[in-house]
């Protein structure tokens, strides 16, 4: 029997740069107290899961991805040919990289970026360029000065782990300063979180860019995160590529059969997303009441400036968990998923508590010590 | 112990303050309040001062909290439970029946402090433990869920289209347990409802949203053959007798408290069947075991989640502004 160190190390080296994807954890107790992966406290629609469990039985059959591609489009207005599915839009992200991207090439992405983006771009053997967020929003006159020598721009908006939303204007005049051989990938995992005035127009946008890829997932306000589905939004001959290099089954049909439900599903999605902008908007408020800095967030998360270990205990004494600032770049910080009212509301006793303990400003109290 | 609880006065005013309660003795539990759901009947005593027997106060029935002290050992402490929330006077002939048939039914809160407080005692056999894997702010559900589906299991047969006027909280959960675990198709169900964020959450939940208009104005035959009456408005009894199909059935859960002016011929003529239903039997662990199977199906019945110190306010609100859904106070 031979040894497999060899091989280890030197997959080790190859992967030296990329870091273990991190999970969000649960709270203690029901796992409800999960505000760390920034999920659905809702769950899928009804008719959603009545969808999928008539498709089980059907589960001896390869999939076939026609009539969700349609119903994706209908709500795109666009194209079927214009949609390619994938098993969570990170495969996406990791099926751009193995296409666009390569040893020698450069991948423009924010600072903190997206993780996934990051990984992805890495395996590729793609060079990272990366460009230092301002107050939590992209650059996008220093990434679009990058672009000029790079194959790849990610582009999360809502970004993640900020939650800012580039405005559609300053997106469309981004996109007219890429160069026409850049790939740009306009992230929208948290577009139906975002104001409406947060929410670009796609369908001109594609047609004006071709090299515009727009990558969206169903594991948020559809809260399929366990079945993993995203989507890319293309030009047909960009989707065809992409398809060339895609895995041919790679959405089971029970997924497949959840996203022909959503077609149903429109009012329970309006409900989530209503209830987690309200939520969102509550938190805002409070965090702004506390004095503690936070980004304005398009998304079902708000990303503030708390010590983790400061505030897990606490929160884990209430049954929650968020998501350490240090997971995602932003040490310092952590990300709160906005759950369901219950939730949020204990969670906003938990930060008061600590606020009048003096936990987000010591230096009044260390100052008030000193004088005794 | 002394715990923090809203007061309700004598004069109808709320606030906050002090609670002293007994000591749980043998076979009663101290319960530390999770969470306790603001319902219809909390709101018609914040009005009227019916049905209390003890001034201040402390009004709530709809209670989840963990076990923090019992004497005898029967719940360990850090049990999650729900409260029962009926106060039957065991000593009717009502009573024999079972306890939601008491002649001289009082509920928690009303016959003595209930849960709008940091703790409550009650006996042992009152509360229902839940399984460690339930969220305490969906356990809290339970009691009203036990409501509803006490109400739908008065109804004869599997009905395939049924008509809900008023689609609060109860009205909500009578549609969830009427489409939930069913061996045959669950019914077509319609919502009738005039404020317009529960007209949403009728629709997200699968229901359909109409106009008492459209039900009129269908054929008798195609009317539904069951209408829930979880509205209680002036009238409503007497809308839902005339919306329901011929041989069909019309459900009271609403405790509306305006006569009822109904035509006893049209129901004789049309051999139409009127059923009330209160609280509930032994549905509650029913309930709790539901939740627990399926917590994402119920938790859009909640809506609004506010602290205790808070509830004297939000509570002078509601009774003026309905609620879009279940509001819960947190101690």
């Amino acid at each position: 029997m031979t040894s497999a160190t060899p091989l280890v190390t030197a997959a080790r080296a190859r992967l030296r740069d990329i870091p273990a994807y991190r999970p969000g954890r649960p709270g203690p107790g029901p796992a409800s107290g999960k505000l760390s992966s920034n999920e659905s406290p809702f769950g899928p629609a009804p008719a959603v899961r009545a969808a999928m469990a008539a498709a089980v039985h059907a589960a001896g059959h390869y999939p076939d991805e026609h009539r969700a591609r349609a119903v994706l489009a209908a709500q795109a207005g666009l194209p079927s040919s214009a949609i390619l599915l994938t098993n969570g839009s990170d495969e996406l992200c990791y099926l751009l990289a193995s296409v666009f991207l390569a040893p020698g090439r450069v991948a423009v992405l924010g600072d903190p970026p997206y993780q996934i983006d990051a990984t992805a771009s890495l395996l590729a053997g793609a060079t990272l360029n990366r460009v230092p967020l301002r107050a939590g929003a992209h650059d996008l006159d220093a990434m679009a000065a990058a672009a000029r020598q790079a194959a790849v721009v990610w582009l999360p908006s809502p970004h993640n782990p900020t939650g800012t939303a580039v405005p559609p204007a300053d997106l469309a005049a981004f996109l007219s300063q890429v160069p026409a051989d850049c790939l740009v990938v306009l992230d929208e995992a948290y577009r139906a979180f975002a104001d409406p005035d947060c929410q670009p127009d796609i369908g001109p946008l594609l047609a004006a860019h071709p090299n515009l890829v727009v990558q969206r997932t169903l594991s948020k306000d559809w809260a399929l995160a366990g079945l993993r589905v995203g989507y890319a939004l293309a030009a047909p001959e960009l989707v065809e590529v992409l398809a060339r290099a895609r895995p041919p089954f790679s959405v089971n049909s029970v997924a497949l059969a959840g996203i022909e439900g959503g077609a149903r599903a429109a009012a329970w999605q309006a409900m989530t997303v209503a209830r987690v902008r309200e939520q969102r908007s509550l938190l805002a408020s409070e965090l702004g009441r506390l004095g503690v800095e936070h980004f304005a967030s398009q998304a079902n998360f708000i990303t503030a400036r708390i010590d983790a270990s400061l505030v897990g205990p606490a929160l884990a004494a209430s049954g929650l968990a968020v998501r350490p600032g240090a997971d995602l770049g932003l040490p310092g910080w952590v990300r709160i998923s906005i759950g369901w009212a219950p939730q949020m509301a204990a969670l906003r006793a938990v930060l008061r508590e600590l606020s009048r303990a003096g936990a987000f400003h010591p230096e009044p109290v260390i100052r008030e010590q000193a004088r005794r | 112990m002394r715990t923090r609880a809203l007061l309700l006065d004598r004069e109808l005013t709320l606030r906050t303050g002090p609670l002293d309660l007994p000591d749980p003795g043998p076979g009663e539990v101290l319960v530390r309040v999770e969470w306790a759901g603001v319902c219809g009947s909390d709101l018609h005593v914040l009005r009227t001062g019916d049905w209390v027997s003890y001034w201040p106060a402390t009004l709530g029935h709809e209670v989840t909290g963990t076990v923090e002290h019992c004497p005898g050992g029967e719940l360990p402490a850090g049990t999650l439970v729900v409260i029962d929330s009926r106060v039957p006077c065991g000593n009717c002939a009502g009573c024999a029946a079972g306890p939601n048939r008491c002649e001289r039914l009082a509920w928690v809160g009303e016959a003595h402090p209930g849960g709008f407080a940091g703790h409550l005692v009650l006996p042992v056999s009152r509360v229902v433990p839940c399984p460690a894997s339930l969220e305490p702010a969906v356990a809290v559900l339970a009691e009203p869920l036990a409501v509803a589906w006490h109400a739908v299991g008065r109804v004869p047969g599997d009905p395939e289209r049924v008509v809900i006027l008023g689609y609060g909280p109860i009205g909500a959960l009578v549609h969830l347990a009427l489409t939930a675990g069913r061996s045959v198709p669950p019914p077509e169900v319609t919502v009738i409802e005039p404020a317009r964020p529960r007209r949403e959450l009728a629709a997200a939940l699968g229901a359909h949203v109409a106009a008492r208009e459209d039900i009129a104005a269908r054929p008798v035959a195609q009317r539904p053959e069951l209408v829930v009456d979880a509205a209680g408005y002036p009238g409503s009894l007497a809308d839902a007798v005339a919306l329901t199909a011929t041989g069909g059935t019309v459900l009271a859960v609403a405790l509306g408290h305006e006569e009822a002016r109904l035509l006893p011929a049209e129901i004789a003529e049309r051999e139409l069947t009127i059923t009330g239903s209160i609280g509930f039997a032994d549905e509650l662990p029913e309930a709790v075991a539901a939740l627990d199977r399926d917590p994402d199906r119920y938790r859009p019945v909640v809506t609004e989640a506010v602290p205790l110190e808070d509830a004297p306010g939000r509570l002078r609100d509601l009774l003026t502004t309905p609620s879009s859904g279940k509001v819960l106070i947190r101690p």
